[in-house]
């Protein structure tokens, strides 16, 4: 079995992360563990108790599920199965909504924190900035000078004459 | 085993804006023949390692990887840990302290004016300047323009860059070298000057030296200098374990969530109430306006923009900002389809920082726990989420005048407004939709906690940042605030820190101005 706090849950944990990322459902078990793999190394910084609360709360997402809509979570179809943890998350019991917030979130960043998952979104940052853009070139033209102001309190470096 | 130990005149704990100032100013100690040394617990890094990962940079750079949460989990808080501190991560803004919030602090002594100067020559050393205008991007350009057809004005700041390429990656530490900051200008001015600089060095507890022949003068450190190897960044200069270091003056710069946990640890809330208290963040977060084409957003310095008429009434200001793929994600409300949408339209994306000017109140507040580490007991009050709705409504104005078709609303349900809600912001964001804890609130601009002030009931150093009672304990940093700053705070903090150390070099028989001229 996986090691780490959500791995072992690969399973449990798929319709979930499909739910949160819907391109998850186009990818591959290897992607998803390696994104769950991330998720882990951030958790391993994290006091033991919550890694047990996250892993009861994965099963506790599903329970509820099935207690509400009479079906299981991987039966929904993900856009279902997003406004039912999306109500979890907006309503009344707060640890439930801080969990499914904390769970998404570090979910998130397994997915997201993979460049190519970056760079899938259009993300083109790079160390050599402007010379190597090679998306559009800036388009709104600057607001005529008049229209800001600079520096609210004096001009870099120099001390205004009432200070002096 | 026995522990490694040394003895200086004064010693600067931490070396971000606050401990790289305070060193600086110190540097003419070694040529009238002191010793002076900076101990920091994070490493050296060489920037041309930096790589521009988000979750790596994250990992290597900021305290927990980034995600050091409040006690309630409600709130992210970030800071960096390494030689420069919070200055290796930190954008580069670069504004001066409102008089307002500085007179209003009413610490004797300590003078607008005086500050002025101080931070002046800061800027000078760290190169700040405006970003020249066929280097902004039209993330910039639309705040300005939204604002100006508003009718507000928008102005724009400026930032700490030698030789900018505009890769947009600052807040992971910039891989050009270009953005200044303590590790880059004011430490390797002080060790040019001879003092001595130990990282991975991390300050356990301070304590009175032991009276004696030679001691009874000063306080004493607990060191441990960590050896486990780390992906990047250089081993200490001195060997794993444990260090003893005395010094006749103690200067703590380790932030403000770091110095009152340190104090704390070192026993020193029994006589100190204000201890840890009266701390405040700034929450932000951030919101998203989609336009119909692609815009250069994540190239370009991310920032040269403010907007802050609203400051004194409704206790908020907005910044244009742009943030990388992961916090973009957490930062969206939400998840699912929708939430994928907008992220896939980032070419397309327009981002505007919320920042509210929290009350600094006596519950809001750093304490440790049972192993001395740091917990930061701090809500979100009705005040400030007041602060951060009214935020959104305007920066929902800006976003729609600058064209954007929708806009990404944390405090709306739905939370997308599309152009035709325009007239119905105010209804449609609202604080009944800001649920805490389902909102991505974090904080970046720390303050508080060590405040300085006359009386010892709220306040825990002296005017010259001197610890109440402790005549040989200094605080220099960000926790010295005695309420939020209400802007960008870093120049601040470097201009307080000198004065700080200023205060230490005069009673070691040196006059910082004239060593300065
Ligand atoms: C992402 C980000 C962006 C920011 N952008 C801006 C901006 O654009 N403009 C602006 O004005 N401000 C900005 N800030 C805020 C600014 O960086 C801080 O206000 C400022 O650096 C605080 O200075 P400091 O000395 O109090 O703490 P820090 O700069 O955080 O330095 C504290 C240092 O102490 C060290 N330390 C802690 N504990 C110990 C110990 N026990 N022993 C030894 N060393 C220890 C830490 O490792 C760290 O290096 C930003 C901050 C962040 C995180
Ligand atoms: S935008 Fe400029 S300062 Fe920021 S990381 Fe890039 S080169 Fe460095």
């Amino acid at each position: 079995m996986a090691d780490g706090t959500l791995a072992p849950l690969q399973a449990r944990l798929r319709p979930i992360l499909e739910a949160f990322v819907p391109a998850v459902a186009h990818a591959t078990d290897a992607e998803v563990a390696a994104a769950l793999a991330r998720t882990d190394a951030r958790l391993a910084r994290e006091p033991a108790a919550l890694r047990r609360q996250l892993r009861v709360l994965v099963t506790a997402l599903h329970v509820l599920t099935f207690l509400f809509t009479l079906r299981t979570l991987r039966s929904l179809d993900i856009a279902a199965r997003a406004r039912f943890l999306l109500r979890v998350q907006d309503g009344p019991i707060g640890k439930l909504r801080l969990g499914v917030w904390g769970l998404r979130t570090l979910l998130f960043l397994g997915w997201y924190g993979n460049p190519q998952a970056g760079a899938a979104l259009g993300w083109r940052a790079s160390k050599y900035g402007w010379d190597a853009w090679t998306g559009v070139q800036p388009w709104a033209p600057l607001p005529p000078f008049e229209g800001r102001a600079r520096a609210s309190n004096g001009a870099p470096g120099h001390v205004p004459e009432d200070l002096a | 085993m026995t522990a490694n130990k040394v003895e200086v005149d004064v010693v600067v704990i931490g070396s971000g804006a606050g401990g790289g100032a305070a060193i600086q100013a110190l540097g003419p100690l070694v040529h009238a023949g002191k010793k002076v040394l900076l101990l920091e617990k994070g490493p050296r890094f060489d920037h041309t390692q930096f790589s521009g990962q988000e979750l790596d940079m994250a990992g290597t750079l900021y305290a927990a990887g980034g995600g050091f949460p409040t006690a309630d989990r409600a709130i992210t808080l970030a800071f960096a840990e390494g030689l420069g501190g919070s200055t290796l991560v930190y954008t580069g803004t670069s504004v001066r302290p409102p008089r307002r919030v500085i007179d209003g602090w009413k610490v004797p002594g300590l003078e607008y004016r005086d500050l002025v100067h101080r931070l002046a020559r800061f800027e000078r050393q760290n190169g700040v300047d405006f970003v020249p205008d066929a280097k902004i991007n039209d993330n910039n350009r639309l705040f300005a323009e939204g604002c100006r057809k508003l009718g507000w004005t928008p102005e724009q700041f400026a930032v700490n860059l030698r030789g900018c390429r505009g890769s947009s990656l600052c807040n992971l530490g910039c891989p050009n070298g270009a953005k200044q900051g303590t590790a880059y200008v004011q430490i390797p001015m002080a060790e040019r000057a001879g003092v001595e600089v130990v990282t991975r060095a991390r300050v356990l507890r301070v304590a009175p030296a032991p009276a004696g022949p030679t001691g009874g003068q000063g306080g004493v450190l607990d060191v441990e200098v960590d050896g486990t190897p780390v992906p990047m960044g250089a081993p200490s200069t001195w060997a794993p374990g444990r260090w003893i270091v005395q010094a006749k003056d103690v200067i703590v710069a380790c932030g403000a969530v770091h110095t009152p946990a340190l104090l704390l640890r070192s026993g020193l809330g029994a006589t100190l109430p204000a201890l840890g208290r009266w701390w405040t963040c700034q929450p932000a977060h951030i919101l998203v306006g989609e336009h119909d084409r692609p815009l250069t957003n994540a190239v370009g310095h991310p920032k040269s923009f403010l907007w802050e008429e609203r400051i004194v009434e409704d206790r908020y200001f907005l910044e244009a900002c742009m943030y990388f793929p992961f916090v973009t994600a957490k930062n969206l409300t939400g998840f699912g389809p929708e939430h994928e949408r907008l992220l896939k339209a980032y070419e397309r994306l327009q981002m505007i920082l919320v920042l509210a000017c929290d009350d600094a109140l006596p519950d809001q507040r750093v304490a440790i726990d049972a192993a001395g580490d740091p917990v930061v007991h701090y809500r979100l009050t009705d005040a400030t989420v007041t602060a951060m709705v009214k935020a959104t409504r305007a920066a929902a104005r800006i976003f729609f005048a600058a064209g954007a078709k929708a806009v990404h609303a944390p405090s709306a349900r739905p939370t997308l407004l599309t152009r035709d809600e325009q007239d119905r912001i105010d209804e449609r964001v609202h604080e009944r939709h800001f649920h805490r804890g389902a909102v991505s609130v974090s904080a970046a601009h720390l303050m508080g906690g060590c405040r300085m002030g006359e009386d010892t009931a709220t306040a825990v150093t002296t005017p010259l940042g001197q610890v109440h009672g402790v005549p040989w304990l200094h605080v220099a940093d960000a926790s010295l605030f005695r309420t939020a700053l209400e802007i960008n705070p870093y120049l601040t903090v470097m201009a307080l820190a000198e004065h700080v150390a200023d205060a230490v070099s005069r009673k070691h028989g040196v006059d910082p101005e004239a060593a300065r001229a």
